[in-house]
């Protein structure tokens, strides 16, 4: 098991957010969240709904300015030099923010352009990523005719189509069909592979256990733990990821919950 | 097409406004806002816009009868240009704001890497053409009436007057627009549209079809002592280059 040390050291920086705090009316939705994400390396991000991670992505891309602290996208700052940093992220949000009336080619040929991807070059590289997913097909298809998950896949090819240096992906498996879900978290592995900083926030406790050798667990907008899933499971004394988080953000025991609420229902 | 080093020359990146411009296009052709389009056979489509350019060219004609039933070039004009402002105001405002600013927009354009200016300069340029599109069906017939009746110069230098008179409305409306925006949340100035809507379309096309009924009698010769407050009228000073073209 490699300690939580020896995975920073053997990355270089591709995100850092320092002291990084969003209010909204005297509510704090994140607050002075540090932390880093290196070259190569697949970090999680977990917590509760509402806990503060899309917030914080949301910062870290350039579309919320953060009420106070600050952070970098390979290494550009994202308050002063954000057109930089922009132009070396992908991002993959949590429900599909598409101009819905393009067809699926239509959206990825404008990603691509706003890219300045070579026509001939977007051309390929969407088919490629359609194909993958099984859409080909659906090319000429306006998105509002997708399912939900029909529009993850696209939005998964928007993210790639510029072949980021940083990706933040906001629940992406939401909506994915089985086999779209396994060959995406193939494509993220290998990603990570070629050198790709990769912050993944996900409910899915199992998805991140298995993807991710580093984990964030955020609660309120803090941080609350950091390490690998083992050591994360380890300082709680829990057996498992799972209870580790469960035991971490306050939720009580899920088979007491449970049972309380089939009595509730009178069964 | 503008050449690309203008745009250079003011911050804009080139690409990018073209593919915003591009996709602005596509988006307006298939979300045509309260007029739907019209099914005219199992496959092909007349969009809400096509719909709404027939209707504006329609009234176009029907002002076509102003200039040439009036003596006064400049009082004519002023006729059409106040309507036409009137329309290109409301059309604006409630049929194309999405093409001034969008929530859509923001969710999709603010991660990547498109400049505030970039943006800026798509979404004018949008506003610029619509209005250029719709004063032409509003007033081209009015343009074409008028070189008949009185030569080809004052047609001309009334394309000219329409042209800027709906450029400074379309102008006028986005300062309007960015204005409101700064004190009213974007919802709420939505509904407030929405309810602004219903009213302007009983005003707009009521009214017009009572002034109609009159206009006949109106226009015949019309050379009338006008009130102080016309020359306050923005169009009325669009209107005033063809009194300069017609020597008056």
């Amino acid at each position: 098991m490699m300690n939580l040390a020896t995975i920073q050291e053997n990355y270089s920086l591709m995100i850092t957010a320092t002291g990084l705090t969003k209010s909204y009316s005297e509510k704090d939705a994140v607050r002075g969240l540090s932390f880093t994400v290196g070259k190569g390396e697949i970090v999680g991000f977990l917590g509760p709904n509402g806990a503060g991670k899309s917030t914080t992505v949301k910062m870290l891309t350039g579309m919320i300015l953060p009420t106070s602290g600050t952070g970098t996208v390979a290494g550009f700052d994202i308050i002063t030099q954000p057109i930089e940093a922009k132009k070396r992220l992908g991002y993959v949000p949590e429900s599909g923010a598409l101009f819905e009336t393009l067809t699926g080619g239509e959206y990825l040929q404008f990603i691509a352009d706003l890219h300045h991807l070579d026509r001939d070059v977007a051309g390929r590289r969407a088919d490629e990523f359609l194909d993958l997913f099984g859409i080909l097909t659906e090319k000429d298809r306006r998105l509002q005719e997708y399912s939900k998950g029909m529009k993850q896949k696209v939005l998964i090819a928007a993210a790639l189509i510029h072949q980021p240096e940083v990706l933040f992906l906001d629940e992406p498996l939401n909506g994915l069909d089985a086999n779209a879900a396994l060959v995406f978290k193939e494509i993220i592995k290998r990603l990570a592979a070629q050198g790709i900083a990769i912050l993944f926030c996900s409910h899915i406790l199992d998805v991140v256990e298995k993807l991710c050798p580093r984990i964030i667990i955020l609660n309120e907008g803090t941080i609350i733990a950091e390490g690998t899933p083992e050591g994360i499971a380890d300082r709680t004394g829990e057996k498992t990821l799972e209870e580790a988080f469960c035991r971490l953000t306050g939720v009580r025991d899920a088979r007491e919950s449970a049972r309380e609420f089939l009595e509730a229902l009178g069964r | 097409m503008i050449p690309d080093g203008l745009l250079n020359l003011f911050g804009v990146d080139p690409i990018q406004w073209r593919a915003l411009l591009r996709t602005s296009y596509l988006l307006l052709r298939r979300n045509p806002g309260s007029v739907k389009g019209l099914r005219t056979g199992s496959t092909s489509r007349v969009t809400g816009i096509a719909v709404m350019l027939v209707f504006y060219l329609i009234l176009g004609v029907i002002f076509a009868f102003v200039p040439w039933g009036n003596n006064d070039p400049s009082i004519a004009a002023s006729l059409v240009l106040t309507p036409t402002s009137i329309f290109i105001a409301s059309l604006i405002l409630l049929e194309f704001g999405a093409t001034i600013i969008s929530p859509e927009d923001f969710a999709v354009l603010s991660v990547q890497q498109v400049s505030s200016r970039t943006y800026f300069a798509a979404r004018v340029s949008v506003i610029i053409l619509l209005t250029l599109l719709f004063a032409a069906v509003l007033n081209l017939p009015s343009a074409v009436s008028l070189s008949i009746r009185r030569g080809p110069l004052e047609g001309f230098v009334w394309v000219i007057a329409a042209s800027a008179n709906a450029l400074a409305t379309g102008m006028g409306m986005i300062l309007l627009y960015a204005a409101a925006l700064r004190f009213i949340p974007y919802r709420r100035l939505m509904t407030l549209l929405a309810y602004m809507q219903m009213s302007l379309s009983f005003l707009i096309y009521g009214g017009f079809g009572l002034l109609s009924s009159r206009i006949g009698g109106f226009m015949s010769g019309m050379t009338m002592a006008v009130p102080w407050w016309w020359y306050f009228l923005p169009p009325v000073w669009f209107a005033s280059f063809t009194a300069l073209a017609a020597g008056i």
